[in-house]
């Protein structure tokens, strides 16, 4: 009784409030007239929804986070264009892990990690089967080009007149690297092209980004309880009075990877396989490191999320050859001051797989691949890292993009070769090379001439079909004027008559 | 109401206060005495309250770089009593072509020189002007960057707002289709070998020479994208019969103007004759120039700088080659440029018969032009006529600049000879 008087204090009734009451409560009309219905023998449920979405291994994942990732699948495969499906996936604006290469040492092992990548050393046999196929007379190539590029390396060491461009002292490294890198490579880019069409349809770039993103899955947020963090462990105890302290589910967790290439060529039709899908390496083990990105020295920010592997969609050149990278890079050379040898080739082997990696990456994007639709043929690179005397090359094969996948769910791997210390001369004495290395020349050469190959599968089977590719198109430029006609709808007079 | 002018201008008195509160000048003058004054009291002083005394000047407490006074000019590594004419990259000609013309002492032809002009459309190789395409659209599209560019405004509709643009430069936008073209040059190396086996491609050659015109030096500095050079000479454009028949040509004068009027004066500046090499090299007989423009000028300030440019390099060989006092050449020395815009190609061809440039009379160099050559055209958008004007329209491609770019590169190489049969 005493709760009802306080009440009517603060809602005050109307005075007619019990005239006006009969409209608040539900009216029901009956009518003696009721139809007999038919007894229904099959009772009909609605149907039963399975615990785990069809098609797939999940693994550790929850039902509720299996069935999240299968109705986003279902949601991509509507869309039709790359566009559409790229700023779909990036328009989530949560925090994601920026990973940046050159610039703490150890990371190489969380690199492959987060990669998921197994490292190997020498290189694939592709192009020990080079020489052996006979496909390029490499012997007769090289007597060619080399006193070319001997005269250029020689020219860019101390004829050619130089003061104006090194005019900085920390530029001079790069600029130079730059130049001598371009002596070699653009005879050898200039022979090849004579020989062959794809090299003569093949891009040149320099100074491109490349960045990629995606989602890896095994990294726990774990509560550490710190002693000194006072109020956030005070905070901490008021909510688990009230729900239970709960280890967050591994989920997406999303790294992205920035990059600026500075010599890029890419071909119209994808490089060939190093290794079958099947084989043992792409199912071996690869080092395990899950930390957080905090805790290896990077941060987790809101930053605009990026697809971009060195060129726009529309261009018929979508797939890579071949990326050129700086081994004396200034950030590279801080590290070596800092931390020594050692620490300086882990990073450069990092520098080189991580490069690689997101190119391919955002190669598969453009592709209409995704990190929920899986690959059905493996991407191919091909890196080198110099500085115009030293030279480490790398190869880099992309198998899976199924990163959230637990290990036991996904069982591929992505492979990176790498082969490091190849000197293409030893020194330069009064305006002469000596010591140039032949090998370390031919496998540059198989490097530049490693032919692409028509797959003979679909490229692009999640997109729809029908509509014509970048390659496809003859005429960019038309020839003639196009005179855009504006028509106009006529009206005539009607109120006259004939 | 009617509406007359007045009314349609707008409100002249608000932006009148605005330009009053702007550009007006308050005068403030110093206080006198009338003459009534004065004359009572001759010697009397003024004794203004509200001038103050100048305050001493600051001394820094302590010696650092941040307090230092800036540098002198004659403190500088390069500094020189003697006042020379500096002419870079940037410099425009007013007169163009004409003023170029005086300072190379040179005729000269409109079109490529009759041993170019019938290489044009003999090699080619297949499809040639989809690869072409290709490199425009490259450099108008399918490179990645966005960086600002400038706003756009139409002439025809001053009032329209246009967005904010990101893309690709214009400078960014002509290098990368000089280097696609040059590809392209490079891969005629199947048919003609001899353009990749003797000759050198150098990237970023810099050019470094001074001569006299008319007693005052003249300093040329200026930094190239790319150059060829080889082992032997370019053939020379023109016969004996035209370098004799010169003689009787006249320059075109200038008359209020000097032709050194654009020049800089600058007491910076080296003395030596450099064209790209510091040491001797087996290929040192410069032949093509490479260039790219970022600018929006016309082609006739592009082609007479560029002729200033090639009169360098010539000079520079032709002074190795003979001796610094040499005035007629016994044979010339021919250089050609070729100047790459976003959207054209300018041809330049020069040859040097005399370095005697002081007086116009005698024998004169060779100059030949071709400029007129668009490699594609464009219609602008202009939204405010309606939904069909929306879009930007790239149109009327045409072939013959690259054609006429892949004459140039070949000439000169010994396969071409059975060609000109």
């Amino acid at each position: 009784m005493a709760a009802s008087l306080v009440r009517s204090r603060f809602i005050k009734f109307p005075p007619n409030f019990l005239y006006y009451s009969c409209y608040f409560t539900n009216r029901r009309h009956y009518s003696a007239q009721v139809q007999l219905q038919e007894e229904v023998k099959e009772v009909e449920y609605p149907p039963i929804k399975p615990r785990w979405p069809p098609g797939q291994v999940w693994g550790e994942l929850s039902e509720k986070n299996a069935w999240k990732i299968y109705d986003e699948t279902q949601n991509i495969m509507t869309m039709p264009t790359v566009e559409e499906r790229i700023k779909h996936l990036t328009s989530n604006e949560n925090k994601i892990a920026l990973l940046r290469t050159r610039i703490n040492p150890k990371n190489l092992q969380y690199f492959q990690d987060r990669t998921k990548t197994n490292l190997v050393d020498g290189l694939p046999d592709v192009y020990s089967s080079m020489e052996k196929d006979g496909v390029l007379d490499l012997d007769a190539v090289v007597t060619r080009l080399r006193p070319i590029i001997i005269d250029g390396i020689e020219m860019e060491h101390d004829k050619l007149e130089r003061s104006r461009l090194f005019w900085a002292k920390s530029a001079k490294d790069m600029i130079a690297t730059r130049l001598l890198l371009k002596q070699t490579l653009l005879p050898i880019r200039g022979y090849l092209s004579g020989q062959n069409a794809h090299m003569q349809r093949s891009r040149f770039d320099e100074n491109v980004r490349v960045v990629a993103f995606w989602d890896k899955y095994g990294e726990k947020h774990k509560r550490i309880e710190n002693d000194y963090n006072r109020n956030a462990r005070r905070r901490r105890k008021k909510d688990e009075d009230d729900k239970p302290v709960m280890f967050n589910e591994p989920y997406l967790y999303r790294f992205q990877a920035d990059e600026m290439v500075p010599i890029q060529i890419r071909v119209e039709n994808p490089l060939p396989e190093f290794v079958p899908l099947n084989n043992e390496l792409c199912l071996g083990d690869y080092p395990h490191c899950d930390y957080s990105p905090i805790v290896m020295g990077f941060r987790r920010v809101k930053e605009k999320q990026a697809c971009v592997p060195g060129f726009n969609l529309g261009d018929p050149c979508e797939f890579g050859l071949l990326s050129i990278l700086f081994s004396n890079d200034s950030a590279l050379m801080y590290l070596k001051k800092c931390y020594g040898d050692l620490q300086y080739k882990e990073a450069l082997i990092a520098y080189g797989l991580m490069t690689s990696f997101i190119w391919t990456v955002s190669q598969a994007h453009y592709q209409g691949f995704n990190t929920f639709l899986e690959l059905t043929y493996p991407f191919t690179t091909q890196t080198i890292a110099a500085d115009g005397q030293n030279f480490s090359f790398f190869a880099y094969q992309l198998n899976t993009l199924h990163l959230w996948k637990s290990d036991e769910a996904n069982p591929r791997r992505n492979l990176c070769w790498a082969s490091l210390d190849n000197k293409l001369y030893d020194k330069v004495e009064n305006g002469k090379v000596k010591g140039f290395n032949d090998d370390v020349f031919k496998t540059l050469l198989k490097f530049v001439s490693l032919k692409p190959v028509d797959r003979g599968v679909d490229l692009r089977p999640y997109l729809p079909k029908g509509k014509p590719l970048p390659v496809d198109c003859k005429e960019y430029i038309p020839k003639t004027v196009e005179k855009i006609i504006v028509e106009e709808k006529i009206i005539y007079d009607e109120s006259r008559s004939n | 109401m009617r509406l007359t002018l007045r009314l349609c201008k707008g409100t002249i008195h608000w932006r009148q206060k605005k330009q009053w509160e702007k550009k007006a000048q308050f005068r403030d003058v110093p206080v006198t005495l009338s003459k009534e004054v004065t004359k009572k009291i001759p010697d009397i002083e003024i004794h203004d309250p509200t001038v103050r005394p100048p305050f001493p000047k600051w001394q820094p407490p302590v010696d650092d770089i941040r307090f230092q006074a800036p540098p002198k000019l004659e403190d500088h590594r390069l500094y020189k009593q003697e006042e020379v004419y500096k002419m870079t990259s940037q410099t425009r000609f007013i007169e163009g072509l004409k003023q170029a013309c005086i300072l190379t002492k040179s005729q000269h032809f409109k079109g490529l020189p009759p041993g170019i002009s019938s290489l044009v459309g003999k090699i080619e190789f297949p499809d040639q002007d989809l690869l072409v395409q290709r490199a425009i659209m490259h450099s108008k599209f399918w490179n990645p960057t966005k960086d600002k560019l400038q706003r756009r405004f139409d002439t025809a509709n001053l009032r329209w707002h246009f967005p904010r643009e990101y893309g690709i430069p214009r400078y960014k936008g002509g290098r990368i289709l000089l280097n696609n073209l040059l590809h392209l040059c490079q891969s005629v190396s199947g048919q003609v070998p001899s353009t990749l086996m003797e000759r050198h491609l150098i990237p970023n050659p810099h050019l470094y020479t001074h001569y006299f015109y008319k007693g005052k030096m003249v300093v040329m500095d200026s930094l190239q994208d790319y150059m060829t050079a080889s082992k032997t000479e370019l053939p020379p454009f023109g016969d004996k019969a035209l370098i004799e028949d010169s003689v009787n040509y006249e320059v075109p004068d200038m008359f209020p103007l000097l032709p050194t009027i654009d020049f800089e004066k600058s007491h910076l500046y080296e003395v030596k004759n450099s064209y790209g090499w510091v040491n001797k090299s087996s290929t040192h007989c410069p032949q093509t120039i490479f260039k790219v423009e970022s600018s929006y000028w016309p082609f006739e300030p592009r082609v007479s700088r560029d002729a200033m440019l090639c009169l360098g390099y010539a000079m520079v060989h032709a002074k190795h080659k003979y001796g610094n006092d040499v005035k007629i050449l016994p044979e010339p020395v021919s250089i050609q440029c070729i100047d790459v815009n976003v959207d054209s190609i300018c041809f330049i061809f020069f040859q040097l018969n005399t370095l005697d440039l002081d007086n116009l009379d005698g024998v004169k160099n060779f100059l030949w032009y071709d400029a007129d050559t668009k490699l594609y055209s464009v219609t602008l958008s202009k939204p405010w006529l309606g939904k069909e004007h929306e879009k930007t329209v790239y149109h009327s491609y045409e072939s013959g600049p690259f054609q006429k770019m892949l004459a140039t590169y070949i000439y000169g190489c010994p396969e071409t000879k059975h060609i000109h049969l």
